[in-house]
């Protein structure tokens, strides 16, 4: 395949890169403009990339249903934030905790639609509500993550040298070990509880976007515009804050939208195998486990509907997920960003 | 710098990843609260005579540094030790285990290639149709299923309800018809979130070959469709899933210690689990090193393939 | 040696497949003989019983060996490997051997195995079985063995039923038993594959003829099946894959009981469930507030929700299954003055407790469990009705097995915040549910007093008891030491436990439970009891 030093634009084609990904060069960032035409550019890029999103009717899908858990999730049982009822309504009929609401082991009924559990405690009220321990271990277990890969990340790949090479080494180092032993060690140490399970999590997880923004950034930093304003005598992290991460930003976001599901099922695993959160939380990964053994004696309400939730929950966060990388990548194609950065979880 | 150069800086720096992994796993585990002399002596009456040389005996009283530089000589002298919890070497513990979980995670991964791989095809072939959203929905559901629930459901309907295989491992050679005919549902179980991947990654990579002049050139050359797809774009295509396989090994582990226990499937992941909460060092040490050394040349073999294959890249 | 153990298990893994082919997932579908396959809930770590300190090992190897006296299903002490005891003085017992006895692999047992199976304890984990009574042995002649005590020891019967007898060149480098167990039982080990299966065959030569059992095991083969996933055991029993089942979790009994082709057989056992206080820390240090908790336990509820309507409550330590020392009316008077569940009663308790400690509720403190399925769920229960009454808040910390065995006993237990919810077994003799548990030189980290409680009197009525060889005198020490336990209330007790065993009922017959620890499978073969086990129909 004859090599074209220069691609449509007449810049450089830059390392690593995949040929089709130039060519449209809507992916990444209008490089003649100056800082006023990056924000407007940004904006239209945000508007196009919405409705490409729009249009793909499962993601959609995925949002809505997000979106209803969400809220059946806030509005489960009142909040109180220091006193003040912030949120009064309360969907779940029983309060989750509960136990002798009703004869244990009773199957689905007008009363309690998902039967009840052991301890004669509603599971209806407790699926509902255990969405808050799943949106929320996601939620936070990511966002931390986030803040601490990706400012490790970004300074690896723009800073390179030793530096790079160090935080690369450690990221290979924890790469290569295996996950579970990493939690089980960690729970161990800490003991259990919600933030002990956020903390394993997040260790383990910051690796991924470490990569996918060196990876990105790497790329970026290259570019003719990058390079003027060093030449300008821009200050580095000015540069990489207003032009660099931002643009390496999407597949980031991306992944850390999928990786939210990830988080949910590796939580329900640590559950499984006795290292989840405190026994009796309405956690539905620890609900699945604790109830497993009586899938085989018949009570099946006491899992399938715990089961049916993450899973509803993990397929819609992924539906979404896929559909906003298509969204703000349409012309690079899923995996091939996978390909690239290595990052394929 | 050139290929050559570049896996040989590769393979030079696995060593320090390998040490860097043992390091932090002997940390961990040291770190863990309990010894293997509460293990051993749990609720038995002792006398302080009784935990000291216990406590000796498993070098508990030197300092940390020391003993891990104790174990590292003995392991380059290739002596995994004894066991603590159990009576036996650690070697023999991994080598009886280790063709067991290898099976396991070889069938799950040909079964999630074989299911991928053409699933990906036809979704890309037929893109944008109800197949393809089909198919991404079907794989992102794969996905989205807890695998002990999976197994569980799959155990109890085969095994229980339809009685069509057995719920544990039958007493037979590994590669007996009624131990495969067991193997498959693990296998699936193991293999169904890399399936979904596999069919993702495939559909993409076959949508971007299909893209390129070459395949245009060739339809007008007269090739049927067939030909076009299977000797030219799956050729190319089959480059990102070969190198994305040799990386599914670290994730095969993860599940692999959830579906051996449900299917009672003798292997490392259970040795592994075991070993840990039972604070036995040497085991955990040696089960964790083994795996991390499989990982690291995977993703060597992986990153070497690559850039191999693909000419555009250059380091 | 390594190389030895791989190769060996290697030979028998190929032979054991090959012949096991015809036997896979039937009952007695080979022409070799009959088979029951039961199972087993961990991997076996050990064949020798001096280093075996998980129940299961001891389960695998108890019809390997036998000991010089066993103990039967209602706690009488019968002769096996020695046909006489004579105690001669207090701190001297005569031994009488059985003749033509022979090991496993041919040897003679004479008097000289039994004095090296006692002393090849020393410096081992198991090293309490034996040495906690044991001085010196001298030996007579081949047959006739003179053990001296250290003191004057009333258990000694029962605990020569948990010493199995080995080869005397298991005590040199001879022979290791950790290769592969000899023994003199009825049955020899066949082959083990890690995690796998443990099997073990009828042996040649065993010495029981001519009574109420016939004279050799009606089951040749008896396969154990490792399955760690609860469900998949009954799962496994459903489908026929095993014909044995022991422990099948609570949720599954009430199914398997529906099941018609499966029999389930509860025994109540020896051991119970406890909530142990951390003595030193108020508010536990106040009798009233740990009266106050006791009275709060649901005990009613728990037997029902948890164990399926499974066992009894327990309101002192010493169980019913030990028939000699406690009765249902001392259990009763127990009951009513300390701990029967009153949730009235409570509070007044715990307002006065609280008062006199001058510290105002609602008082935070955890309880500190293990991952077992049931423990788990009482200790849920229990949480529920101390945080229903505005004195505590209470959560629940539940740590994998050996992070909470080192913190139950770690040496400052009694000092932290957590109350320890605890399952203890022991055997047939009152003191092995007392002494490490309350007497106060067995505190934390010696042995298990982890609440560190300390009554001088209770103390001296122990070791009364224990030097004391006449029944009914024990058990009036054992009385007046439970009713000042219970009265000071250094633990809650919860509910005493029970042995349960689930199996098809076309495949076994004969089948007993047996009460204790570790001896499950004793009624597969124990002549010497009456009591044996057939495949039934296969």
């Amino acid at each position: 395949m004859p090599r074209n030093p220069l691609d449509g634009r007449g810049r450089l084609r830059v390392r690593g890169f995949d040929a089709g990904a130039d060519d449209t060069a809507g992916a990444g960032v209008d490089a003649d403009a100056d800082d006023t035409s990056t924000a407007t550019g940004a904006t239209d890029r945000r508007r196009r990339a919405w409705a490409r999103f729009r249009r793909d009717r499962a993601a959609v899908a995925g949002l809505v249903i997000i979106a209803l858990m969400a809220a059946l999730a806030v509005f489960a049982r009142p909040v109180e934030v220091g006193g003040v009822v912030v949120q009064p309504f309360a969907l779940a009929p029983y309060d989750p905790a509960a136990s002798g609401v009703a004869p244990t082991y009773h199957p689905p009924s007008l009363a309690h639609p998902f039967g009840t559990d052991w301890a004669g405690r509603d599971v209806f009220s407790r699926v509902v509500y255990g969405g808050r321990y799943s949106l929320s271990i996601g939620v936070i277990a990511v966002a931390v993550a986030l803040l601490v890969g990706v400012p490790l990340g970004a300074v690896a790949g723009y800073v390179g040298g030793w530096v790079d090479e160090a935080v690369m080494r450690v990221v290979d180092v924890l790469y290569a070990f295996p996950f579970l032993v990493l939690a089980i060690a960690l729970v161990a140490v800490f003991g259990q509880g919600f933030w002990r399970l956020v903390g394993a999590l997040v260790a383990v997880g910051w690796i991924g976007y470490a990569r996918l923004v060196r990876g990105e950034v790497l790329s970026v930093a290259e570019r003719d515009y990058v390079l003027a304003a060093r030449a300008l005598g821009v200050r580095d992290r000015r540069i990489l804050a207003r032009h660099v991460v931002p643009n390496a930003i999407a597949p980031v976001v991306v992944q850390a939208t999928l990786n939210v599901g990830t988080v949910v099922l590796s939580a329900a695993a640590l559950g499984f195998l006795g290292l989840g959160l405190q026994p009796g939380t309405a956690e539905w990964g620890s609900m699945l486990s604790a109830g497993r053994d009586t899938l085989v004696g018949g009570e099946w309400w006491v899992t399938v509907f715990p089961g049916l939730a993450i899973f509803l929950f993990v397929l819609s966060i992924n539906l979404v997920g896929d559909g906003m990388r298509d969204a703000l990548d349409p012309s690079v194609d899923a995996d091939v960003d996978a390909r690239r950065t290595r990052e394929v979880r | 710098m050139s290929l050559r150069r570049y896996v040989l800086r590769r393979v030079l720096l696995t060593v320090p990843i390998l040490l860097g992994v043992s390091v932090l796993t002997f940390g961990l585990v040291k770190l863990l609260p309990g010894t293997p002399v509460d293990y051993v002596l749990q609720f038995q009456e002792s006398t302080p005579e009784l935990r000291a040389t216990l406590r000796a005996q498993y070098h508990l009283d030197e300092p940390i540094w020391r003993q891990y530089f104790l174990w590292l000589h003995d392991v380059l002298h290739l002596d995994f030790g004894e066991r603590i919890a159990s009576d036996g070497s650690v070697s023999a513990a991994v080598a009886e285990r280790l063709p067991e979980t290898l099976l396991l995670g070889g069938v799950a991964l040909l079964i999630a290639l074989l299911v991928g791989v053409p699933a990906g095809v036809v979704a890309a072939v037929r893109r944008g149709s109800l197949l393809d959203e089909g198919s991404r929905v079907a794989a992102l559901a794969g996905i989205a299923t807890p695998n002990f629930w999976l197994g569980l459901l799959l155990l109890l309907l085969f095994g229980v309800r339809l009685d069509l295989v057995p719920v544990i491992p039958p007493v037979a050679p590994p590669l007996a018809p009624e131990s495969l005919a067991f193997l498959v549902l693990p296998a699936i179980t193991l293999g169904t979130a890399s399936a979904a991947l596999f069919t993702r990654l495939t559909r993409s990579a076959v949508t971007e070959q299909l893209r390129r002049e070459y395949v245009r050139a060739a339809r007008a050359r007269g090739l049927d469709e067939r030909t076009v797809i299977v000797k030219h774009v799956l050729r190319n295509s089959l480059i990102s899933v070969v190198t994305v396989a040799a990386l599914q090994v670290a994730v095969l582990l993860d599940g692999a210690v959830v579906v051996e226990r449900v299917f009672s499937w003798p292997g490392l992941g259970r040795l592994l689990v075991r070993a840990i909460l039972q604070r036995d060092f040497p085991v955990v040490q040696a089960v964790v090193l083994l795996v991390a050394t499989g990982v690291v040349f995977a993703n060597l073999l992986a990153d070497v393939l690559y850039a191999w294959l693909d000419p555009r890249i250059t380091y | 040696m390594t190389a030895v153990t791989t190769s060996r298990r290697e030979l028998l893994r190929w032979v054991g497949a090959a012949s096991a082919t015809g036997i896979a997932g039937c009952a007695g579908g080979s022409d070799d003989g009959t088979e029951l396959v039961a199972t087993l809930a961990a991997d076996v770590s050990t064949y020798d019983p001096t280093l075996a300190n998980d129940t299961t090992s001891r389960k695998a190897f108890d019809l390997i060996y036998e000991p010089l006296v066993a103990v039967d299903f209602d706690g009488t002490a019968h002769p096996v490997l020695a046909t006489a005891l004579d105690r001669r003085d207090d701190r001297t017992w005569r031994i009488t051997l059985r003749e033509g006895v022979t090991f496993h692999d041919g040897s003679e047992f004479t008097a000289a195995d039994v004095k090296a199976s006692f002393e090849r304890y020393e410096g081992t984990p198991r090293e309490s079985d034996v040495f906690l009574w044991y001085d010196d042995a001298t030996i007579r002649d081949e047959n006739t063995l003179d053990v001296t005590l250290s003191a004057p020891y009333a258990p000694f019967r029962l605990s020569l039923g948990g010493v199995p007898i080995v080869p005397e060149a298991a005590a040199t480098a001879e022979l290791d038993l950790s290769n592969r167990p000899v023994g003199t039982g009825p049955y020899a080990f066949d082959a083990h594959e890690p995690d796998r299966f443990y099997r073990l065959t009828r042996a040649a030569d065993h010495w029981y003829e001519g009574g109420d059992a016939p004279d050799t095991p009606p089951i040749e083969t008896i396969t154990f099946r490792i399955i760690v996933e609860q469900s998949a055991q009954v799962a496994a029993l459903q489908s026929g894959d095993v014909h044995l089942a022991n422990n099948p979790p609570a949720d599954g009994v009430a199914d398997l009981r529906e099941d018609d082709a499966i029999t389930v057989t509860d025994r109540l056992a020896g051991g119970f469930e406890m909530l142990v206080f951390p003595l030193a820390t108020p508010p536990f240090s106040n009798r009233d507030v740990r009266e106050g908790i006791s009275r709060l336990i649901p005990r009613d509820e728990i037997v029902s929700s948890v164990y399926g309507g499974i066992g009894r409550p327990a309101h002192a330590p010493v169980s019913p299954l030990l028939d000699d020392y406690t009765s249902e009316s001392f259990l009763a008077e127990m009951a009513d003055e300390h701990m029967r569940y009153d949730p009235e009663r409570a509070r007044e308790l715990l307002a006065d407790g609280f008062a006199a400690l001058d510290i105002s509720p609602p008082y935070e403190a955890t309880i500190v469990t293990n991952e077992t399925g049931d423990r788990v769920r009482w200790a849920q229960l229990v949480r529920d009705e101390l945080d229903a009454t505005d004195f505590f808040d209470v959560s629940i910390e539940q740590f994998e097995w050996n992070t909470y065995v080192e913190r139950v006993l770690a040496g400052d237990s009694h000092r932290s915040d957590a109350m320890m919810a605890l399952g203890w077994s022991g055997g047939w003799d009152p003191d092995t549910y007392l002494r490490t548990l309350f007497y106060s030189e067995q505190a934390t980290p010696a042995c298990c007093n982890a609440a560190h409680y300390a009554n001088d009197e209770v103390d001296r009525l122990l070791d009364e008891a224990l030097t004391t060889y006449d029944t009914a005198t024990r058990r009036d020490y054992y009385e007046r030491a439970q009713r000042l336990i219970v009265a000071d209330a250094p633990v809650g007790f919860v509910r005493f436990g029970t042995r349960i065993e689930a199996f098809r009922t076309d495949a076994v017959e004969g089948f007993r439970t047996y009460p204790v620890d570790s001896g499950e499978f004793t009624a597969i073969y124990a002549p010497w009891a009456g009591a044996y086990t057939t495949t039934g129909g296969g």
